[in-house]
């Protein structure tokens, strides 16, 4: 009979319902603990937390990310691994603060950091091959993060000045703009500008600097394609590495250089950054162009590359300094102190 | 009327009318605190996406504009809605008659890396083109009608320009079949005849020719004692399939087929017989030394047939590339370009030219290995024994198989080849 007493619109719904009992229950969990205001505290103080965690980079809270790293960063370290020269304090000190600087970078922005270990092999010892563990070791990495998109390699001697920074924000969301693609303007090498077959409307998968010697690998990015493997397949081959080692001072890089300038396949995918944007320069390098200021380093560039302290500089003079110089650039402006 | 007048209530704001039943909700609305809740919008809006709107109208949005591809020898192209591009055959008496070292310039110019010696360099004609293509071409009319010998020079120096356009793409044709012809070596009636067999074939199976002079492709070889070089001159595959690739861009697959070869079988539709997943995938030849001499690397075991972007056949000492299948994109290009990469050509350890670059590419890199297939030589380069004299019914062409090939014929030996299949007795 008390059924019939309410119509049906005027009965709660389940859903509602639940909710409500479920809501009860809090209430009566948080009232046991104290008053009813604590429920409310309590909802705020999580929700608060969930909004940090998801979309904030406030450190000592989890940040929950749902999509695996679209972008890999490998740093090789341990050059050489104490084999040809003893391992001295500063070298590892160097080690160290170049790997804390790329694991709170890829931290911060949710990529994924690989630290590849480059010491002395005996199957590149062969006529300096050395250079060649870099191809295999990005074909390694290819493999191990088979979601991933893009792999920036990194040198040691490389330093974040500006973390905050995202790939993404930084040129990777607007490629086309960001690079250039022909040698027109900027050619040190003096490479044949033109080449038959080339179409520059394909997508790029290899991003690379120029410095005053031609091609940097201390900094570059490649894209996960068919055309990747391929250039990966084809960057050493023994019978061209025969006919060139002794003019290819710079092994791998001359050998792309090689494939650049006579592989239309190659150049149609290869887009050029300006050095400064990834691949800044400390004085020291460089030091016959000393004039030239689109190679070095002004403060709020994205990464310096402290490229060939190892013949006569200060590796870890110039480790700190920029490291403190880092510091202090990205200090929030309400951190006075 | 006059009483109602009187009778209204003056100055007064509320209507003697009840309210409609929905006013109170508007009345509650603005009661709201609307303002406020705005305010909370365009502040999460903002938080999010800090001046994102404004800032993508201040950037510039400009996109770098950059060469077009364009053909090895100039930087024009001639459209031809012709699906079946090959040159003049019946120019090949005055092209002769002109002879190579007018058909292209040559000139010494100091090495760039040793500046004491002089070095040749073969280039073609098309660098004197007017940059302005309709002067150009009013220029050539002029001439041609002068002469029938500049009228074949000009031919022949634009064959390299020569692009399918189609009106529609409706009927783009799939399967491209291509050669070089060298009218040096042939003679009219045979060089008609070969070009005659590839369009007769394209004609009833839908696909596109692309033919082209062996000498054109002088200026990529760079010298004229590498032309006439038998190995060296086997090179110009790999240039007449990049220029084949450029000309019909969205074909699907490539034929090279040398002059020196005949389609006996102009029925077989090449892409049933060879290039689709179920026929391919049964053919290829599985864990196969690469070198069938004696070869350590050896095919793959589980390649697939979709993958397979370069086709070749063997003969029982190597890798042969009189024909070959290559697939027109991205991939295959990059094996084609790599493949004919001018350290390759130059290198002095391959005896056998491209054929022996390729054995060598195979055995090095795995990723080209494992997009090529190696396929019976009956399939698509059955030999004539009389050629160079091949042991083995696997290799030698039978009646009723596809293919003939006779390349490594020697002088007059080739004429007379192409004649017994041309005019069987």
């Amino acid at each position: 009979m008390e059924e019939k007493l309410y119509d049906s619109h005027f009965k709660p719904s389940s859903s509602r319902y639940s909710w409500t009992r479920l809501t009860d229950k809090v209430k009566s969990i948080t009232q046991r603990a104290g008053d009813s205001s604590t429920y409310h505290k309590i909802l705020i103080g999580v929700a608060t937390l969930l909004f940090l965690s998801l979309f904030t980079q406030v450190p000592f809270l989890p940040h929950f990310r749902t999509a695996s790293p679209k972008v890999v960063i490998i740093l090789a370290a341990n050059e050489g691994g104490g084999v040809l020269k003893w391992k001295g304090p500063q070298d590892w000190s160097i080690e160290r603060s170049s790997i804390a600087n790329k694991k709170n970078y890829a931290k911060q922005h949710g990529y994924a950091l690989t630290i590849k270990d480059m010491t002395v092999k005996k199957r590149y010892s062969h006529e300096w091959r050395e250079s060649w563990e870099k191809v295999d070791l990005m074909k390694q990495t290819m493999r191990q993060f088979p979601e991933a998109e893009w792999f920036w390699w990194l040198d040691l001697h490389t330093f974040i000045m500006e973390p905050g920074l995202s790939l993404e924000d930084h040129f990777l969301n607007d490629l086309d703009n960001a690079t250039y693609r022909t040698l027109d303007h900027f050619n040190p090498l003096a490479l044949p500008e033109d080449l038959p077959y080339v179409d520059y409307t394909k997508q790029i998968d290899l991003i690379v600097t120029q410095d005053c010697g031609g091609f940097n690998l201390g900094s570059f990015l490649m894209r996960r394609s068919s055309w990747s493997e391929m250039l990966l397949d084809a960057w050493w081959d023994p019978a061209l590495y025969e006919q060139m080692h002794m003019e290819w001072e710079h092994k791998e890089q001359d050998a792309l250089e090689t494939l650049y300038s006579t592989s239309p396949w190659v150049r149609e995918r290869t887009a050029f950054l300006p050095l400064r944007k990834i691949n800044a320069f400390p004085p020291g390098a460089c030091s016959d162009n000393a004039d030239d200021p689109q190679y070095f380093y002004r403060h709020h560039d994205f990464v310096i590359n402290m490229a060939g302290c190892e013949y006569g500089r200060d590796c870890w003079g110039e480790m700190e300094h920029y490291k403190s110089l880092s510091k202090r650039l990205t200090r929030p402006w309400w951190h006075f102190w | 009327m006059l009483r109602g007048r009187s009778l209204r209530p003056k100055e007064t704001s509320k209507g003697y009318l009840p309210v409609p039943a929905t006013f109170n909700n508007f009345v509650k609305f603005k009661k709201s605190k609307w303002s406020l809740w705005i305010t909370t919008l365009v502040v999460i809006f903002l938080w999010f996406n800090p001046l994102g709107i404004p800032m993508n109208f201040m950037q510039k949005k400009y996109h770098r504009r950059y060469p077009a591809p364009h053909p090895f020898t100039s930087p024009n192209m001639v459209t031809t809605s012709s699906k079946y591009i090959f040159p003049p055959v019946e120019h090949a008496q005055l092209l002769q008659e002109l002879g190579r070292k007018k058909l292209v310039e040559e000139s010494r110019v100091r090495s760039a890396d040793h500046p004491e010696i002089d070095v040749s360099i073969i280039r073609s004609l098309n660098k004197y083109d007017d940059p302005n293509p309709s002067v150009q071409l009013a220029k050539e009319k002029e001439e041609n009608a002068v002469s029938g010998l500049s009228a074949a020079r000009n031919t022949f120096k634009n064959g390299d320009k020569i692009v399918y356009k189609p009106k529609s793409m409706k009927n783009y044709p799939e399967i491209i079949v291509v050669t070089a012809i060298d009218f040096e070596k042939y003679s009219l009636a045979g060089l008609t005849s070969i070009v005659q067999n590839r369009i007769d074939y394209a004609h009833q199976n839908n696909y596109g020719v692309y033919v082209r002079w062996y000498q054109e492709f002088l200026p990529r070889i760079n010298s004229f004692a590498n032309f006439d070089n038998e190995d060296k001159r086997k090179w110009i595959r790999t240039f007449c399939v990049r220029a084949a690739m450029f000309a019909f861009p969205h074909a699907k697959w490539i034929w090279y087929l040398d002059e020196d070869g005949l389609i006996m079988d102009l029925n077989i539709n090449l892409w049933d017989y060879v290039l689709k997943e179920e026929s391919l995938s049964p053919i290829m030849i599985r864990e196969q030394p690469i070198n069938p001499q004696n070869g350590i690397i050896k095919t793959y075991k589980t390649s697939k047939a979709s993958h397979v972007r370069l086709i070749v056949t063997q003969s029982d000492q190597k890798v042969e590339t009189e024909s070959f299948l290559l697939k027109n994109d991205e991939v295959g290009r990059s094996i084609l370009e790599f493949w004919s990469s001018d350290l390759f050509f130059d290198y002095p350890n391959f005896p056998y030219g491209p054929d022996s670059a390729l054995t060598h590419i195979l055995q090095w890199h795995p990723y080209c290995l494992s997009r090529s297939a190696i396929i019976p030589a009956k399939t698509i380069a059955a030999r004539d024994p009389r050629a160079v004299g091949f042991r083995g019914d696997h290799l030698t062409y039978a009646k009723g198989d596809f293919v003939v090939t006779w390349s490594g014929c020697k002088g007059e030996n080739c004429e007379k080849l192409l004649n017994s299949y041309v005019n069987p007795e």
